[in-house]
């Protein structure tokens, strides 16, 4: 759903509708921790897919 | 609160005209909106403003030749754009082919469905997937009226009514929702004619909207952003650290772009190449590539029919009186404000020539679309012509009617912006020639389209026609047209057509009719 390239390029602007949504889905507050946080992640992932979301742990 | 209000709908509405047939409950749609109730139902998508959507023609395929309309909903709490609400009545074509959705599009047979959809569905397929743009009409409702469109949007959702590319669409379907919710009755006008297409719609409500919103499509966007690029090719792109951060930011949404409309899986190489400038890009600051741009031009989508008349010298005959008419989205000398530039098509197209007692059919055409996209940087679209029906053929002797199929493709290159544009096709019709039989022609055509002025537009089409019969010559074909635009889109059309038999020179006064 969401655009990859689309959110990488809002990320290097703080801001945009792409990195919004994003952060709205994640439930993310938009502060630079926030920004931070995905970067290092996209980063991480070499630019490739990330996944957000909650962890389920079935016990 | 909730309840009361529900009570207050119970009395208000639910007297459906008889285009709100319900045929039967659509099971197979696993929404869980079918599931709850009014007042949860309420909860989640009450909203603060609705706009008209109107999504651009899609002349690939026909039954979006005239674009496409849904509504969408900004919700009484901030949230993103693209996590709106749409709503839209499309047809169900999961277990339909291409064939038979065309055929039952025309006759019925089709079942179609109010649906609600995250917007970023309806944006990813239309304006990145499809290369269309975008406009968003805000509509005045007031709190009763957004209240009494909830109502029926709950009561309509998910079930199945007919389907029809003529009446029975997404541009009627949502009118009749949208009218069925208005407190006014003088303000609602009929829809009941024969066909209603998105201008039928955005005519109906142009009192009631505000200052458009406009996305252009990321297409267009990506290749204007091109002038000032210092890659010439896409395939050129691998020395991907050279670029600037904007350069690359482009050149990750153009790669993008174009991977997408390719309808399979990346390979390893351009899967690594999006993934590292993913990466550069979003570690300092670029020019944001956006498409939401204000629209200069004025909005205006002209009727589907268009009239006209004219006369016709003949070089070996008597000059005959012209009528004509078409029902498409456009042609050459048109103004196209709103619908692409380099798609002309007619769904039904006929010209007769009247001579004394005599009426002689000049053209008939069932479909004709002519497609003219010249190549760019981004793309390398093939143009093409299909077109199917009866035409007088000044090629041969005795101008002989020609029944068939008539097809090209080709390129087109553009050696102007906006203003030359080359096309070189190689045509192949079979068609039953009167007095001549069946026969299959072949050969090359160039087609020189010049914008001179805004309002005056030329084509010029020159054929090498080949066949297999023996009884008929290979001949050559010119045919010049000249259209100019007069007041209140009105156009003056000079044709020219000569061939090594017979020459037509043509003055042609046409005119839209709602």
């Amino acid at each position: 759903m969401i655009n990859m390239s689309n959110i990488a390029i809002d990320l290097s602007n703080n801001g945009g509708e792409y990195l919004n949504t994003l952060l709205h889905l994640a439930n993310l507050e938009s502060n630079e921790s926030s920004y931070d946080l995905l970067k290092d992640t996209l980063i991480k992932s070499k630019g490739d897919q990330v996944s957000f979301g909650i962890a389920v742990t079935k016990l | 609160m909730i309840n009361t209000f529900c009570f207050i709908l119970l009395f208000n509405i639910i007297l459906f005209p008889s285009d709100f047939t319900q045929i039967n409950d659509n099971h197979n749609n696993d929404s869980s909106s079918q599931e709850i109730s009014w007042e949860g139902f309420f909860t989640k998508y009450q909203f603060k403003q609705i706009y008209i959507v109107f999504a651009g023609p899609y002349p690939s395929s026909p039954s979006s030749s005239f674009g496409h309309i849904f509504l969408l909903l900004e919700p009484q709490e901030t949230k993103p754009f693209f996590l709106w609400h749409a709503i839209d009545f499309s047809a169900n074509v999961d277990s339909v082919g291409s064939f038979e959705f065309f055929v039952k599009g025309f006759f019925g047979g089709l079942l179609g469905a109010y649906r609600i959809i995250p917007f970023y569905e309806r944006f990813r397929d239309y304006n990145l997937l499809e290369n269309r743009a975008l406009w968003l009409f805000p509509l005045d409702f007031n709190n009763t009226e957004k209240n009494r469109f909830l109502y029926n949007i709950y009561t309509l959702q998910n079930k199945d009514y007919e389907y029809l590319f003529s009446n029975k669409n997404c541009a009627s379907k949502i009118d009749l929702v949208l009218t069925e919710s208005i407190l006014d009755p003088t303000e609602k006008k009929p829809n009941n004619s024969l066909i209603f297409f998105p201008h039928s719609l955005l005519n109906n409500w142009k009192n009631r909207v505000g200052d458009l919103i406009y996305i252009e499509s990321m297409k267009n966007v990506i290749e204007e952003s091109y002038n000032d690029f210092s890659i010439n090719n896409l395939n050129d792109s691998l020395n991907i650290n050279n670029l600037s951060n904007t350069e690359a930011a482009l050149l990750l949404n153009s790669l993008e772009w174009k991977y997408l409309q390719k309808a399979e899986h990346l390979q390893q190489e351009e899967k690594d190449i999006l993934n590292k400038l993913r990466v550069i890009v979003s570690s300092s600051k670029t020019e944001t590539i956006t498409n939401f741009t204000k629209f200069e031009k004025d909005f205006y989508l002209h009727p589907s029919n268009l009239i006209g008349g004219g006369i016709n010298f003949l070089s070996n005959s008597s000059p005959e009186y012209l009528v004509n008419y078409r029902f498409g989205l456009h042609e050459f000398y048109e103004n196209t404000s709103v619908y692409p530039q380099n798609d002309y098509l007619s769904l039904l197209k006929i010209e007769i020539g009247i001579k004394k007692n005599k009426m002689i059919l000049n053209e008939l055409f069932l479909f004709n679309q002519l497609s003219l996209q010249p190549i760019s940087k981004l793309s390398s679209y093939m143009s093409w012509r299909i077109c199917f029906g009866v035409v007088r053929n000044l090629e041969y002797q005795s101008t002989p009617l020609s029944y068939g199929l008539y097809t090209g493709l080709g390129y087109t290159i553009e050696l102007l912006k906006n203003r030359v544009k080359l096309s070189s096709l190689l045509s192949v019709s079979p068609v039953y020639l009167q007095s001549y039989g069946f026969s299959l022609i072949y050969g090359p055509e160039l087609i020189v389209q010049i914008n001179v002025l805004e309002n005056i537009r030329l084509m010029n089409i020159i054929k090498g026609l080949f066949n297999f019969r023996e009884n008929l010559n290979d001949v050559f074909y010119n045919e010049t047209n000249l259209g100019i635009e007069l007041f209140n889109r009105n156009y003056l059309i000079f044709q020219f057509k000569k061939s090594m038999y017979s020459s037509w020179y043509s003055i042609k006064y046409n005119f839209y009719i709602n």
